[in-house]
């Protein structure tokens, strides 16, 4: 059989199975668990704590590690042989000996490989000769605790933190005997927190201090769901033990991410826990809000809502962490019950470079790649922002790619990031020069390789953008870009040469630039790379490609349809919608002032989202009447005249679709405090109290399956479209500006986990030390920002990897930072910085 | 005002921690970066560059370590644990002389420990006359001449049947007149 050319005997049973796997793999296939301490198929085979040797009775009885040896045609193998069965007690009677035995106290008790193993294998009864070597415990970091008097060395920490998270905080320092797993200098771990050595270990070396508990594993509670910080969609077991958070980890197997979490996910999940979280609704009266009951809030929210539908525009928005079924609702709630056409969803990164930068050049507004396609990828371009910060889980598959399989990761990003040292070529460009770079790769492509353009040139509008991309020139890009023409051809030529190529775009609040010519030139690319390439947008926030999806968009109705198919979505539904293209957040915003008669926010903060310069409080004050759902007291909150508190994150059920287009379940794992209520509930009952009847439960899911269905054939290029000559930015204040999102935060909701707070670095500004010379500042000191909207006070931080000419400030929303400059969402700043 | 070589400022920890590191000698980063230029690309190129540091300073410093981390695209841990590992690698001074006394298992049985006793006490004894700073004495698992135990390497010379009451001449004989004392780099 050539399709399963290897045979082998394992404890007598034969097997055929394909070439050079490892043994391991063929023995779990076969239902034979084999002990492991140090195995983790997310690393590269490494044979460290020989728990896992069988005895090969092929060759002289010898015993080989399963977990690193690759099958061999003919190999007879047994892995319950007595020899085997004493191997694994005398190796695990030395391991034993240097882990303080702490059991009945340790925070891993009931939940420790070496314990469960010692408990299956046993170890024999003779004492060796050696004794334990205490080893003092490290509690200085914030939140990971280590325990080297527990370690077994076994290096699955040290080994995640360099092949998978790429930040190489731990190593086996010494040798023999006297290696141990440690920092640099013994510092406190001062890293990405990410948690994935803490998850990994097997023992009781690394523990999470925030998830020390008294509560046995198996007395808690343990739901798998969907973790909403972010689009990268990571599966997540959260434990809790009546109602209360004990811990979140991951499985390594079975999902997407196979365990690999990010510290918003790992321990972000703090903030539901926050005592300032609203439990009961809030009415405005003589000026202030005051608590009342559900009835009476909810009374007094559908009643103005209905009055104000009666005497103007009703302007309804989600945050992009609604689930799929409640942003159906919401637009159902909208465009059925308040005959508004005014959608939108939280103005965050991602929505508009998929519907109007993908959709304008491919069939469908969604990613054409993701994580699979990433892993498969011989060459990844990232752009936009260093996915370190915005988006942890691709940044730990574009680590796996460079370090594992060595695939080429150019990337294109202001300011140093964790991903700087894994990429073969890092491009700090002109802040807002993306797009510049991205249609000059277009172009040299096809001077380069004419026949690639065979590709396109069937396609509508083909000849109007081949004429529009002549005006990028070399030099006219190197201006622009201020990157040398050798390296756009570089990357071109090897662009070129892959096979299958994946474009990452990360979008959010402060990437200098539109995004919608960044995606449209990205798209573009993508299809003269031909049909093998992809292109993935990383939206702002977890549900983004979800909310698009279900039409929570002000020109878009559910299932991508346009007004002009409400025909078409009726008789799916059979209710009436509204076939009307509606405003933006940032259309009513722009509009000022008192043009919306009511507003009705789930979930949405634009008070802190929106860059001040749009200033949305004073539209929101001016605003006839307005409802906020949210879980806190937010800054919009505080300028409501309704406020609804809200279930979020894990206490929520339903769906999310991650950046990848993949549809995954919210399962509600914790309990919300009582007397919250969920969005799915509330839109619900303001929607019966206006005399409508909404979906629910069954219904809802299946009429989500016949209207939006999730399952469009792959996207394909549609047309091209005449792109704008590239520009040179002017420095007219002396600086551009450059922002770049935090890992720690992403906005109202991660501002509130008081763990993510602790960790979160002061914001700072980045500046290059020749531009620090010149204005005669040092380290540390302060400096002002300005713009013509605003100035900020922050320190200096001396980055020799920004670009001279260049200042990066990190977007924290607009309590400090970035935001306070801007006049609106990507807009190329050019900022003052003086010494104060 | 040291603007060369901000190192921990850019971030390569792939954090955003890590502020407030000491300016190091310009010359050494020189040194640095010209042993990268003829060092092989990427990591192979490390211990070579390490050992050369090596023997230049006589140790390879944690703030050297930094500095080479970061030029290699490593973080600072791993440049550690390939110092830690070669004992010919060191991140404190090793010392002018270095005495290694075998404790292995033949040195052992012959008294090999007492040997290290007793070296340790001449040690200490001369630092306290004279302060001489640069001696290391070091416990070495096997010199490779058991046959001819307890044996006491003094730099590159071996000391055979190293009787105990030999080791305070060894120690005498060998260090000499105090050195001049070094930069500190």
């Amino acid at each position: 059989m050539e399709a399963l050319p290897v045979s082998l005997t394992i404890n007598g049973r034969p097997v055929r199975t394909a070439r050079n796997r490892l043994l391991i793999h063929v023995l779990s296939e076969l239902g034979i668990r084999v002990p492991t301490l140090c195995h983790d198929d997310r690393l590269t085979p490494y044979g460290g704590c020989r728990m896992c040797v069988v005895e090969r009775l092929d060759s002289s009885g010898e015993l080989v590690p399963a977990c690193s040896t690759r099958i061999q045609d003919g190999m007879v193998i047994s892995t319950d042989s007595p020899v085997v069965v004493e191997a694994r007690q005398q190796q695990l009677q030395l391991l034993a000996l240097n882990h303080r035995m702490d059991c009945p106290v340790c925070e891993r008790n009931s939940d420790c490989r070496l314990q469960d193993l010692i408990y299956e294998i046993g170890i024999p009864d003779d004492i060796l000769p050696f004794d334990f070597e205490p080893a003092p415990r490290d509690e200085a970091s914030p939140v990971i605790i280590r325990d080297p008097g527990k370690c077994v060395v076994c290096g699955r920490c040290v080994r995640l933190c360099e092949e998978v998270q790429g930040v190489a905080a731990l190593a086996f320092l010494g040798r023999g005997i006297e290696t141990r797993v440690g920092t640099f200098l013994d510092r406190p771990l001062d890293c990405e927190f990410c948690g994935q050595c803490v998850n990994a270990c097997p023992v009781g070396a690394l523990v999470a201090q925030p998830y020390i508990s008294p509560i046995p594993v198996w007395q808690r509670n343990r739901v798998s769901t969907t973790c909403s910080f972010c689009s990268c969609g990571c599966e997540v077991s959260v434990e809790s033990h009546q109602g209360r958070l004990q811990r979140v980890s991951s499985k390594s197997g079975g999902s997407h991410n196979r365990g690999k979490l990010c510290v918003k996910g790992w321990l972000g999940l703090d903030v539901v826990a926050n005592p300032e979280r609203l439990k009961s609704p809030l009415v405005r009266k003589n000026g202030t809000l005051v608590e009342v009951s559900w009835e009476e809030g909810l009374a007094s929210a559908a009643d103005g809502l209905r009055r104000a539908a009666g005497r103007g525009p009703v302007m309804v928005a989600g945050g992009g962490r609604l689930s799929c079924e409640d942003g159906y609702l919401l637009q159902a709630l909208a465009r059925e019950v308040l005959r508004s056409p005014h959608v939108d969803m939280a103005p965050v990164g991602g929505a508009r470079a998929l519907v109007d930068g993908v959709w304008g050049v491919f069939d469908q507004p969604r990613s054409t790649a993701g994580f699979e396609e990433i892993r498969q990828a011989d060459l990844v371009l990232v752009f936009g922002s260093d996915p370190t910060r915005s988006h942890p889980l691709v940044k730990t598959e574009l680590v796996q790619a460079a370090v594992q399989r060595g695939v080429p990761v150019f990337l294109v990003s202001p300011v140093a990031g964790g991903l700087d040292r894994h990429a073969v070529d890092v491009l700090r460009l002109v802040p807002g020069s993306v797009r510049d770079l991205l249609v000059a790769i277009a172009h040299r492509l096809l001077v380069l390789e004419g026949a690639s353009s065979r590709r396109i040139q069937h396609l509508p509008g083909y000849e109007a953008w081949r004429g529009s991309v002549e005006a990028f020139s070399p030099d006219e890009v190197t201006r622009a870009t201020g990157i040398a023409a050798e390296r756009v051809d570089r990357l071109t030529t090897e662009l070129a040469a892959a096979r299958r190529p994946v474009m990452i775009m990360g979008t959010g609040s402060g990437v200098p630039g539109d995004e919608v010519a960044v995606a449209g030139a990205a798209a573009t690319l993508t299809a003269l790379l031909g049909s093998a390439a992809g292109l993935m947008v990383l939206g702002g926030r977890s549900n983004v490609q979800g909310l698009v999806d279900v039409g929570l968009h002000p020109r878009l109705l559910p299932g991508h349809r346009l007004v002009n198919q409400a025909v078409e979505l009726e008789d799916l539904t059979g209710r009436a919608t509204l076939a009307e293209m509606g405003w933006s957040i940032s259309d009513w915003v722009a509009a000022g002032p008192g043009v919306a008669s009511a507003l009705l926010l789930v979930g949405v903060d634009p008070v802190d989202l929106l860059p001040r310069g749009e200033d949305p409080r004073r539209v929101l004050e001016g605003s006839g009447f307005s409802v906020v759902v949210d879980a806190f007291r937010t800054s919009t909150a505080e300028r409501a005249d309704v406020v609804l508190p809200t279930a979020i994150l894990s206490e929520r059920e339903g769906t999310t679709v991650g950046a990848d287009g993949v549809r995954r379940p919210l399962r509600r794992a914790l309990d919300p405090p009582s007397g919250v209520r969920s969005d799915t509930q509330i839109v619900t009952e303001l929607a019966r109290r206006m005399g409508s009847s909404l979906p629910s439960g069954e219904n809802l899911l299946n009429e989500l399956d016949r209207v939006v269905g999730w399952n469009w054939p792959r996207s394909q290029p549609r047309r091209l479209n005449p792109v704008a000559p590239p520009r040179e930015a002017t420095r007219a204040s002396g600086f551009l500006l450059d922002a770049a999102p935090q890992l720690f935060h992403s906005g109202s909701v991660t501002m509130r986990s008081a763990l993510l707070q602790e960790l979160s670095p002061t914001v700072a500004v980045r500046i290059n030390p020749v531009d620090a010379r010149a204005l005669g500042v040092a380290r540390g000191e302060v400096v002002a920002v300005s713009s013509e909207k605003g100035e900020v006070l922050l320190r200096t931080r001396l980055d020799r990897t920004v670009l001279e000419g260049t200042v990066v400030v990190p977007w924290v929303g607009s309590r400090d930072g970035a935001s306070t400059l801007y006049e609106g969402v990507g807009e190329v700043l050019s900022v003052k910085v003086r010494k104060v | 005002m040291q603007f060369t070589d901000d190192i921990t400022d850019s971030g390569f920890f792939g954090s955003e921690g890590g502020d407030g590191a000491e300016a190091l000698d310009p010359a050494v980063i020189e040194l640095v970066d010209e042993l990268l230029v003829r060092a092989p690309s990427g990591r192979e190129g490390l211990i070579g560059v390490l050992l050369a540091l090596q023997q230049t300073f006589d140790r390879v410093s944690w703030r050297v370590q930094e500095l080479v981390a970061d030029r290699f695209g490593l973080s600072p841990a791993q440049v550690a644990a390939v110092v830690s590992y070669y004992p010919r690698l060191s991140a404190e001074r090793q010392g002018r002389l270095k005495i290694d006394v075998c404790t292995g298992t033949a040195c052992f049985l012959c008294g090999g420990e007492g040997v290290l006793g007793q070296i340790n006490r001449a040690v200490d004894e001369r630092r306290s006359v004279d302060g001489e700073p640069n001696l290391a004495v070091r416990k070495q698992r096997c010199l490779a001449v058991c046959g001819l135990g307890p044996v006491v390497r003094v730099d590159d010379r071996v000391h055979t049947i190293a009787e105990a009451g030999a080791a305070e001449g060894i120690v005498v004989g060998l260090v000499g007149p105090s050195p001049e004392s070094e930069d500190e780099r």
